[in-house]
């Protein structure tokens, strides 16, 4: 009887066949047993496919930051295509820059960082880059997601956002539970722990962690003749982040984030005409509140409301002895030397930022695609030896962006950005983006983009005031120099003061410099594509970007800060990614950058000012290129291989850059609800050079430090 | 010649049995088939003009629960749960068949009329196709997420054979809260490579699809099913009946004169794709019609 059931079905298959066509009319309706289901916020409103992005982007996932066994976030960046990891010791600190092709290493402010939508790009102190990585109130144990945009996205994200854009997206607390407990020790004095908790109280998600990090920085440093004496540039650090989750209804989500860093980064002494009694070193602490309210009104349409405030405040008290110094170095002709006078002085200083943006994301049909809103945003910095007093800046921007699919086949983003900074000029920056889709899986885009960085107020309203206390002054000073004196420094070439009475040393005067943004033109023709099943993803760039209008100068005082720099930079870089099965993943990235000599760059070298010149080519590297191998070997145990090289390094000495990186973890179940990951990463440099700078030294071709961590 | 004149009539003896046989079967009896519908609305008359259609012999009339204790019938269709119920609750003669309803909804039914029969043509994909569908549409996946709630633990420790038979490593959690995910639950889908989706209302419902969509979007994983209200709210494809297999099914049921069975299920099935979430999870999908063949040729 089965078969003759069969036999049934496929003779009355027949007789419905011919209305199957019209089905989609009437059967609305009849399939909706579970009720309404809501259309969730589509995956490419979260984040656009990379076939449809207006830009080159590089995503890196925790699960590969934890299978690399990554401790610092800034190494992380060494597997994006062109970018540049350096630590730039100018200024006596160990600061690490990451740079996306290059340029400054010392204070590099063309980078926009954010962290889950929060700049953490720094508006206005001197001698540390405007993204000062161990300062940040984050945990890599913490990080979800990072992507970074390869290429100018003022349009979307405004000023600053010049040579390229870092996204960092942190765990939501919905997406981890229990308890972590890591403790990672190693060479060059590596000592960094991690606790973390994350849970439901009520309606609301938490995740809360509390972290540190310590290492001994660089072994030696080299001197310009080639001596090289032990450094001073360890750091030690702790950190405390509250991040929380609440859905109010099912359409509305708020979000709350706090964080706060605290720590002491070593300084060496940077000047040897002035005699140190205490060191330099600086303390820093950086807390942040932020909070997100996030509505989805519609399938369609959804907005976002994001306020945050951030405080930086950065400790650098010490006690000088500076008798000759401040005569110029003629104290022996009074018969006087450092010692004859000694004082306290800081760089102390506080950067405020607070930030309000709103956003409205719009389908308006199969066609287009809307992202619009307006920023506002203040920034304070108080320094009386940088500004002498407290500046404000406000900032107040709309941007908008649209995706429109002219066709199956072809993409046109379009976005722009008004921006009005009461610091510069008012700016319009723009993007068009073709993407001409070759086939469904791969992606030819034509991207045009202009951005700005605008000048923060330092470069525009600085100063350098030495403010002395405490001073004690020998009876054979008080006897030969008269209480007030008007004398030219030795170090500064702007006119200085000293002023017994009042105790103030003025190295250089309020500059009041009326200086434009600095602007960049950036032409990109770029692939994406996947192939067998997604197994391979390919993505190549070639580019030209023109820069001008740029303020190269140290920020040290000295030369006036001008606008009068201007070079190209052109190059091709590619990103491979191959799965060769389930267990098995690995990431090939190479950059050719190349700084066009033929057409601005002679501007650069024939700029009279040498310091410049090496400013601006400091992290420029020729070539670089990265190998990732990450093996499963079963859930919470792999190992991993990677191999980092840059050549080329810092055009003044050409160095290079080459290092082979090993890892393990394994996993041991302590219990059936508790872990025990222990993993073993070792670090050896295959060549002789200076980490980019010759301050930058290491003892010991290998590096290594060990973890163990208890998940429960 | 008189064996092949035997030969002959017998031929024509078979010729006629075949045709009694066929009159037996339904094709000249006109059975009366009452479709039960909550209401006599445009939509449940268009479903009655297909089932007309696909039942040409028979007689095909809507009832509405008020109508059913007056009337008899040889086959009772519902298409809802309630006006299956009113059909349980009359007590009627004849057999029933249930349309459109869970095979959750079916099993209250059940329990709440336990001396009432009726046969359950279910629509909800079963694993097999929904596995079949995973190979055909990612041939290199190794290892498939699977998330139940307590009720389901048996249809999970099911699907562990089934996968079995496909190659995969199946990795399974149970979710007692789909607002709060545990340990193991989050490491299920930080390893798995995908998301089978399976009938379980408990935690696949209007209520919770978005948080977990949402939370396996930040893991950049995709789900398979459950079904095809699912694909339009975010997963990246689904096995599922439609209106029109429902409609092949039943009329196919309503001809089979023999033994209905508690549930049967849908042999006719559709695949639908979310090509934008598809795309956005750097997934490579196949059109449906092609994922369909590809299903279907492998034997499910």
């Amino acid at each position: 009887m089965q078969g003759f059931t069969k036999l049934l079905l496929i003779a009355s298959l027949s007789l419905v066949t011919p209305f199957t066509q019209a089905e989609d009319d009437w059967e609305q309706g009849w399939n909706d047993d579970m009720g309404e289901i809501p259309v969730v916020l589509t995956a490419t409103r979260m984040r656009q496919s990379q076939l449809d992005t207006p830009a080159s982007v590089t995503i890196i996932d925790a699960d590969t930051i934890e299978r690399m066994g990554f401790r610092d976030i800034e190494d992380v960046f060494r597997l994006v295509p062109g970018m540049l990891v350096g630590n730039d010791g100018t200024h006596g600190g160990k600061q690490t820059t990451v740079t996306y092709h290059g340029t400054q290493g010392a204070e590099h402010r063309r980078l926009q960082v954010l962290i889950d939508g929060r700049s953490v790009y720094k508006p206005a102190l001197p001698s540390v880059p405007r993204v000062s990585w161990t300062d940040i109130p984050l945990a890599i144990e913490d990080v979800q997601r990072i992507e970074v945009i390869r290429g100018p996205n003022s349009a979307a994200y405004g000023a600053n956002s010049f040579m390229g854009v870092i996204n960092i997206i942190t765990k939501r607390p919905e997406d981890v539970e229990g308890t972590r407990a890591k403790v990672t020790n190693g060479s060059n004095g590596i000592h960094d722990y991690y606790v973390g908790n994350a849970g439901k109280l009520a309606d609301t998600s938490f995740r809360l962690s509390i972290s540190g990090m310590a290492d001994k920085g660089f072994d030696e440093l080299e001197d310009k003749n080639g001596d090289r004496s032990s450094n001073r540039d360890s750091r030690n650090l702790d950190r405390f982040i509250l991040r929380t989750s609440t859905d109010l209804g099912s359409s509305m989500n708020l979000e709350m984030q706090a964080g706060y860093k605290t720590g002491i980064n070593q300084q060496r002494d940077t000047d040897d005409k002035i005699d140190y009694q205490s060191p330099q070193d600086t303390e820093t602490n950086d807390g942040f509140l932020w909070t997100r309210l996030h509505t989805e009104f519609s399938s369609e349409h959804s907005s976002q409301f994001q306020l945050y405030y951030q405080d930086t405040q950065r400790t650098q008290e010490f006690r000088v002895c500076i008798g000759n110094y401040l005569l110029g170095g003629n104290g022996g002709l009074f018969g006087l030397s450092n010692a004859d006078y000694c004082a306290d002085t800081n760089l102390n200083g506080e950067e405020k930022r607070a930030d309000l943006e709103y956003q409205d994301n719009y389908t308006w049909n199969e066609v287009l695609r809307t992202v619009a809103g307006f920023r506002l945003r203040r920034e304070q910095i108080e320094s009386e030896t940088y500004i002498d007093g407290i500046r404000e800046n406000d900032t107040r921007s709309l941007f908008a962006n649209a995706e429109v699919k002219l066709h199956e086949a072809v993409t046109l983003n379009l976005g722009a950005s008004w921006e009005d900074d009461e610091a510069a000029d008012p700016f319009l920056a723009k993007r068009a983006a073709l993407n001409l889709h070759i086939s469904s899986h791969q992606v030819l885009r034509f991207i045009y983009s202009e951005a700005v960085r605008s000048p923060n107020i330092y470069e525009e309203h600085g100063q350098q005031i030495y403010h002395l206390t405490n001073a004690s002054r020998s009876a054979n000073w008080d006897a030969t120099i008269p209480s007030l004196v008007d004398v030219p420094l030795l170090e500064a070439e702007t006119a200085a003061a000293y002023t017994a009475d009042s105790q103030i040393v003025v190295a250089t005067a309020p500059w009041n410099l009326n200086l434009d943004n600095e602007k960049i033109r950036s032409n990109e023709i770029s692939y994406f594509g996947m192939f067998d099943d997604g197994r391979w993803q390919l993505d190549a760039k070639l580019y030209r970007d023109e820069m001008y209008d740029l303020i190269s100068e140290p920020l040290g005082g000295g030369d006036p800060l001008t606008n009068d720099t201007s070079f190209d930079i052109g190059g091709f870089e590619t990103q491979i990614k191959w799965m060769p099965g389930a267990n098995d993943e690995s990431m090939l990235n190479y950059a050719y950058t190349n700084l066009m000599d033929e057409k601005n760059a002679p501007d650069l070298q024939a700029s009279d000012n040498k310091n410049t010149v090496d400013l601006e080519i400091r992290m420029f590297a020729m070539h670089t290129a990265s190998l990732a191998w990450m093996h499963r070997l079963s859930a919470g145990a792999n190992t991993s291989l990677a191999y980092y090289y840059v050549d080329r390094w810092n055009n003044n000495y050409n160095y290079t850059y080459k290092r082979l990186d090993l890892g393990a973890a394994f996993l041991v179940p302590v219990n059936p609800d508790m872990d025990l990951r222990l993993a073993l990463n070792i670090q050896y440099r295959l060549d002789d050079d200076p980490l980019l700078w010759r301050d930058n030294y290491y003892n010991d071709k290998y590096k290594y430090y060990a973890s163990a961590e208890l998940k429960f | 010649m008189e064996l092949v004149r035997g030969k002959d009539s017998f031929t024509m003896l078979r010729g006629w049995l075949i045709a009694i046989l066929l009159c037996c079967s339904g094709q000249a009896y006109a059975a009366s088939v009452a479709l039960l519908v909550d209401d006599a609305s445009e939509k449940a008359q268009r479903f009655k003009e297909h089932l007309d259609i696909a039942l040409p012999s028979d007689n095909v009339r809507l009832v509405t629960p008020e109508q059913v204790t007056s009337q008899s019938a040889d086959f009772w269709v519902s298409t809802s749960a309630a006006s299956l119920e009113s059909a349980l609750a009359a007590k009627k003669n004849g057999r029933i068949l249930a349309l459109f309803i869970s095979d959750n909804e079916a099993q209250g039914l059940r329990n709440k009329y336990p001396g009432q029969f009726f046969t359950l043509l279910s629509n909800s994909p079963t694993i097999v196709r929904q596995m079949a569908l995973i190979k055909s549409m990612s041939p290199h996946v190794e290892r498939i997420g699977l998330f139940y709630s307590r009720a389901q633990k048996k249809q999970a420790e099911d699907a562990a054979n089934i996968a079995k038979t496909f190659g995969f490593d199946l990795m399974t959690a149970q979710i007692d809260d789909p607002l709060e995910w545990d340990r193991n639950a989050l490491n299920v889908l930080k390893q798995a490579d995908i998301i089978l989706g399976i009938d379980d209302p408990e935690l696949y419902n209007p209520v919770t699809i978005r948080g977990i969509l949402m939370r396996l979007y930040r893991s950049n994983r995709a789900l398979v099913g459950p079904d095809k209200a699912f694909v339009k709210a975010g997963a990246v494809a689904s096995v599922y009946s439609g209106v029109s297999d429902t409609l092949k099914a039943a009329a196919g049921i309503i001809r089979d004169n023999g033994a209905w069975p508690a549930i049967y299920l849908n042999p006719y099935y559709q695949i639908t794709t979310n090509e934008q979430v598809a795309r956005s999870l750097h997934i490579s999908l196949e059109d449906e019609n092609t994922l369909k063949k590809k299903v279907e040729g492998a034997g499910y």
